[in-house]
Formats: C-alpha cells, structure tokens, sequence
C-alpha cells in the first residue's frame, strides 16, 4: 500500500480570475460568444477591464477521514475555493482531483422549494444535493428525527416557522454523507442547541465514517473543535497549512483591529442621551496587556474602556456585559459589586476591568458596555454586544476528561467549579 | 471509483452527458417539482391545460377557418387547427419554459452542482403533461366532428418526443445565452409568435409554393406538425421535401445545442 490510497483530495495550483468593471467578462459580442464556445476554452482578452484573482496558486492536499478548516478574512478567497471544488464553477488555471463522491453545503435549504411539503423538499433536496432515490427513502427517518419536524411532515415548508425550517435543511445535509464534504458557513443559523447538534453530526461523520471534510466558518470554537488542520487564505493564496490553533492565532493576530471597537460611530444597539458620559473605545487584551481576541477558557481577560466625562459626576455605576451569540445576557460585570466607586471631572478617562478567570463554555461572545449615573437611573449611554471575542477549551480548567466543547450551550454558559463527593449511607 | 479530475479545460463531451445519465433520476425530480408547482394556488388548476387549446381553436377556427377561409385539407377546419395547435403548444411551451429556467432556478446553479442541462430538460418534460391532456382534447373534437381516429394515434408519444427535441435545440440555446444576454426574455415571446406562422398550424403546408418548400422545411417543427396531422387524422400525405430537412436540422441543431450547453454552462454560476 502506498500513500496515494488514502488521499482524498488534491489541488494544484488552483486560480480563479474574475474581471472587474467591464460589463461583459469575457465576451465583447453575442457572435463571439458562440464562437468563443466552440474554439473550446475561451480566449481573454487582456487587456479588457481589470482582473481580479480571487483565489490563485492553491495547492494542498487531504487525507481520507481529515478535517481541514479554512480560514480567512471575507474576500480572502474561501467561498470561492470551495465553489471551484464543489464544481459550481470552473478553475482558471490549476487543476484538482477528487477521489470520491464530493458534497457541498454552500446554504443551507439548497433547492427547497417553499410550496413543497417537508416529505417532498427532502426528496427533492436530497437528489439535488447527489443522493439516489433509495439512500434517501433508507435515510428518511433519520432525516426526519434529526430535524425534528415529524408532526408536520405534508406541511409546505413556507409554513414552517424559520426554525424548523433550518433544521430540515440541515438534516437533509447532514445526511447526505458523500466521501468528501464541503461545508460553508452555514451554521450560523439556527438556535445554539442545534449548532452543537449539527457540529457533533460533523465530527461524527469524520471520525466514524473516515470521510473528508472541508469547513469554512468564522467561529473559531466550532473549527477548533472539528479541524485537525487549517489552512490560511489571504489575498486568494494560502498564507499558512497546519495545525488548528497556530492557524486560529495567525488569522486573529492578522486581524488585531478587531480586538478593539470605536464606539464613537456605533449606533446599533445604543440608548442613552450621553448628557454626562460617553463611550468611546472598547478593547480586548491578554494577561500581558496584548491586544487578543481568542483566550483559552480560565485565562485571564483583560477589558480596556474609554470613556468621557462632560459634566463632573461622583459614582456612576459602569458595566461591562458579556453576551452570547444569541445576544443572550451572560453576565455582567459591574463596578459596584466589586467596590470601585470613582469620581470624575469633565476628561477621558481609561478604565482597566480584569477577569481572572474566564469561565464561560468555548464559543462566540460579545462584549458591550454601559454607564449610568446611579442605580435605578436610566443609563448615559449603553452599547450591546459590539466587540466579539472567541473562548476556546484548551484544558486550563476542570478536569481533563471535562468536553467542555461538546457539551449543549442551550440552558448554560457558564461554568462554576464546585467540589463533589460521595458517602455510602 | 475512478478519481474526478478537472482544471481550466472543459470536459469532453462524452464525459458530460455520461454525467447527465448518472444524473437522470434527478432529471425526473425536478419534472416532478416544476409540475407540482404548477398548479399550486390557482383557482381552475388542471383545467387550464384544456382550456387553453380549446379556446385557440375557437379563435382560430373563426379566424382562419370562416372568415380567411384557409383550407384544411379536406378536414373539418376545428380538427385540423387543433391537430397543429397540440404539438405546437408543446413545443412554445418546451422552448419558453427552457430559455427562462437558467434564470429561474439561479439559486440553485450558484449554490450547488449538477449537470446544468438538467434544469431545461426536466422544465421540458412537464409540457407532456399538457400533451396529454391537450391529446384528450383532440380525440374528443374527433369524435365530434366524426373523424375516424386511427392507428397512427400510437405514433404520438415518439412525435411528442420530437417537439421536444426541436424545443430543446433551440431552447437550449437560448437558455445558455439568456445567463448573459437577458435580452432573450424580451425577444422570446415575438420569436414563439413567428414561429407559429411559420409553422403549419392554422393551414396546411401543402399552401407553400413546391420550390419553396425546402426553405420552410428547414423550420423543425413544420415537418413535425405534418407528421402529426397526417398520422392522427389522415389528410395530405406529407411533402418529402419539408420532412427531410425537418428531421436533420432537428438532430444537427441539438446536438450542436448540447454542445454549445456544455460549453458554456462553466461559466453560469459567474455570470448569473
């Protein structure tokens, strides 16, 4: 046996070029259309409009039963690789070679139709998506129960509420099991609970059925937990391939500013009149005052707010919330309850808040801020959920053995040791 | 399994419709799909496929039968319109349903992979349903009007056929350029038009000059539309110099349509 037997999936020197601004891509007449069609793959013409590479020079490869993240920043060049090896478009230069059934999951609902009932559109999807016939009917209760939406089986699907609507989607998927699986980011959406579902479905079919997957997602804490390797797009070429976490630290540290949030301009989610303060800047840093966006679950998490002071005030009460990806309250840390009480004249004035340990479960957070002049007052100025970080379990706390990742998020976020013990009685 | 391998060339032709055929049986899922939407939230639903022939031929018959008083090869006049307006009606529906259907289902040619060709085929297929129940019609205005239906009756799902495959080679066509061009959509419903006058179906072909007739056979569907006729209901055995032309232009217009279809359906997901 030689190594070539367990590859699933090469890319040479992948490339796709798009051309900018000229109305017609590539073809000036209708006449050279059709011609064009024939000469066999089509001439472009240089000097037309600009070009754009947004993917060029992508070569790697997968192993049968691995789970590759891709990682990037938007337009770095990930929809467009999966595209082009799901097929829905064509390469410009390069080449790949696929050893086995590819599946994609660009959205999720891929040809639903909202007339159809759900039994219909999970036929329908499902061949749309390459199953046969007799794999889908050998599937369909599984489809059914992983979605949950037995009772409404010959409902038409624009009927469903957008929940139930997802989880078929996403049950059809999962169940699609090709050799290679493409999955885009689709995962977010839908209610956490079933995220963590459609995650352990993913994992699942990796690790038992030894099949390929590749997964583009911005939550750090889902491709933490699937991939065994990432690898890095920027600008469309492959800026790193390799472990997880290097990948995962490489990307965030690439992307510094989103460790820290203006909030002079932000007017989403804000309240307040701001007649005696105003927010201005929110930051994120490390234990060593770094700027950082991904901290392992019990290390320590530094908040950094800027504020203004227009009139002088004593004691305001100031907090910092942390909110879930639902935009659900976690917690919220306040200066009273930790005895700090300062006083302020007119100025900007930083404010370091230190959370020594960060117990929350891995996953998406967000941070925002607020300041109120006293308790019971309405607040001077309020900013929900504007500065997102990522919580990931690198084995800091609990015990070993502990899955933080696997565990669902839909009643808890937060964890709070506790000691156990046990007496015969 | 034999490993996939694709680059910036596109596949052979061979390799593409041995895809096609890996891929029939979700040809027939989306035929169900078209169909099944069909009707939904319209108030007469089937009925429509009946009435709309039925009152063509009314006009018609008025029009051209009383008033133009255009011959009808010895049949009676409602007969004989009807006789064209079923295998035209297929193939109008056939051409207009596959030149819009790339647009139509965009989201899906941008979301997921599949033979493309698919999506104009299956939309095709539906118009057999139409047919069938248009064929319906004519066998009862036969019964009317006496005229003997007669074995040649059995030709019509191969001649159905036909007009499919006539539909498609244009269609297909106009499918693949409608991506880029959206000027198809607007140009389309005058094509369908001229088309139809160029066709026999509100006379008979035998009104065409014989040294012209090789000219007005190049139209596919006016060989069809006599094969029809004179297999269902009799009348004028067709002209050889109308057929001949009919048939080969039919299969040398598709086959270089499939062509030109896989060609340029690499490029759909950009340009949609």
């Amino acid at each position: 046996m030689n190594g070539r037997q367990s590859i699933a999936l090469s890319v040479n020197g992948l490339g796709k070029r798009y051309m900018l601004g000229a109305a017609r891509p590539r073809y000036r007449t209708l006449r050279e259309t059709i011609a064009g069609a024939f000469a066999g793959s089509p001439s472009v013409n240089d000097s037309a409009g600009s070009e754009f590479w947004a993917l060029r020079n992508v070569s790697f490869e997968l192993h049968r039963g691995e789970v590759l993240g891709v990682l990037g920043s938007n337009g770095a060049g990930k929809s467009t690789l999966l595209k082009l090896l799901s097929r829905i478009t064509a390469p410009s230069e390069g080449s790949a070679t696929l050893y086995g059934r590819i599946g994609s999951l660009l959205e999720i609902g891929t040809g639903f139709h909202p007339e159809l009932s759900g039994r219909e559109n999970i036929f329908l999807s499902g061949a749309i998506l390459g199953m046969k016939q007799e794999e889908i009917i050998a599937r369909f209760d599984a489809i059914v129960d992983f979605a949950e939406v037995a009772a409404f089986l010959d409902t038409p699907v624009k009927k469903y509420s957008s929940g139930m609507y997802v989880r078929l989607a996403f049950a059809v998927a999962a169940f699609l099991e090709p050799e290679i699986l493409v999955v885009d980011e689709v995962l977010a959406v839908g209610d956490a609970g079933f995220q963590k579902k459609c995650l352990g479905r993913l994992s699942e079919v990796s690790r038992r059925d030894d099949r390929t997957v590749l997964f583009v997602s911005h939550n750090m804490s889902a491709i933490h937990n699937l991939c065994s390797r990432v690898i890095l797009l920027d600008h469309g070429e492959v800026a790193f391939d390799g472990p997880t976490l290097d990948g995962i630290q490489l990307y965030l540290a690439g992307r510094n500013t989103a460790c820290a949030s203006d909030l002079s301009q932000v007017t989403q989610g804000r309240r307040g009149d701001r007649e005696h303060f105003e927010l201005l800047r929110l930051e994120v840093l490390d234990d060593n005052g770094q700027p950082c966006r991904v901290f392992a679950m019990g290390s320590a998490l530094l908040v950094r707010l800027t504020l203004r002071c227009k009139k002088a005030w004593r004691e305001p009460r100031i907090g910092i919330m942390l909110t879930n990806l639902l935009d659900v309250l976690i917690h919220d840390f306040t200066s009273a309850f930790d005895g700090f009480f300062p006083n302020f004249e007119p100025g900007d004035f930083s404010i370091d808040v230190r959370v020594d340990a960060i117990k929350v479960y891995p996953g998406t957070y967000a941070l925002g801020a607020w300041v109120q002049k006293a308790l019971g007052t309405n607040s001077d100025d309020h900013i929900r959920s504007t500065l997102s970080i990522e919580v990931i379990d690198a084995k800091q706390v609990g015990d070993p053995r502990a899955s933080f990742d696997r565990i669902s998020k839909s009643n808890t976020e937060v964890y709070l040791p506790c000691q156990w013990s046990i007496r015969r009685q | 399994m034999t490993p996939l391998h694709f680059d910036d060339k596109p596949p052979r032709i061979v390799d593409s419709l041995g895809e096609i055929w890996q891929r029939r049986e979700l040809l027939l899922i989306l035929a169900r799909r078209d169909l099944a939407v069909r009707y939904k939230q319209t108030a007469l639903g089937i009925l429509w496929v009946v009435l709309q022939p039925a009152l063509t031929m009314i006009v018609f018959s008025i029009i051209f039968g009383r008033l133009a008083g255009i011959p009808s090869d010895g049949l009676p006049y409602p007969v004989f319109v009807l006789c064209g307006l079923v295998p035209w009606q297929l193939f109008a529906f056939a051409l207009s349903h596959a030149s819009n259907s790339l647009i139509e289902n965009e989201r899906l040619i941008t979301k997921v992979y599949f033979p493309r060709i698919l999506i104009p085929l299956a939309t095709t297929l539906v118009g057999l349903v139409d047919f069938f129940f248009a064929f319906l019609l004519l066998m009862a205005a036969c019964l009317v009007y006496g005229v003997p239906l007669t074995l040649g009756m059995l030709a019509a799902p191969l001649l159905a056929l036909l007009c499919l495959m006539a539909a498609l080679a244009c269609g297909l066509w106009l499918a693949a350029l409608n991506v880029e061009f959206r000027d198809v959509r607007y140009v389309l419903p005058f094509i369908v038009q001229i088309a139809m006058y160029l066709s026999p179906v509100a006379y008979p072909s035998s009104l065409v000059p014989a040294e012209w007739r090789w000219l007005y056979g190049l139209n596919p569907m006016a060989g069809i539309i006599d094969t029809f006729r004179w297999a269902l209901i009799g009348g004028a055995t067709p002209d050889p110099a109308i057929l001949v032309p009919s048939f080969i232009i039919t299969f040398a217009a598709l086959s270089l349509a499939v062509v030109f279809f896989e060609r340029r359906q690499r490029s759909f997901a950009d340009t949609l």
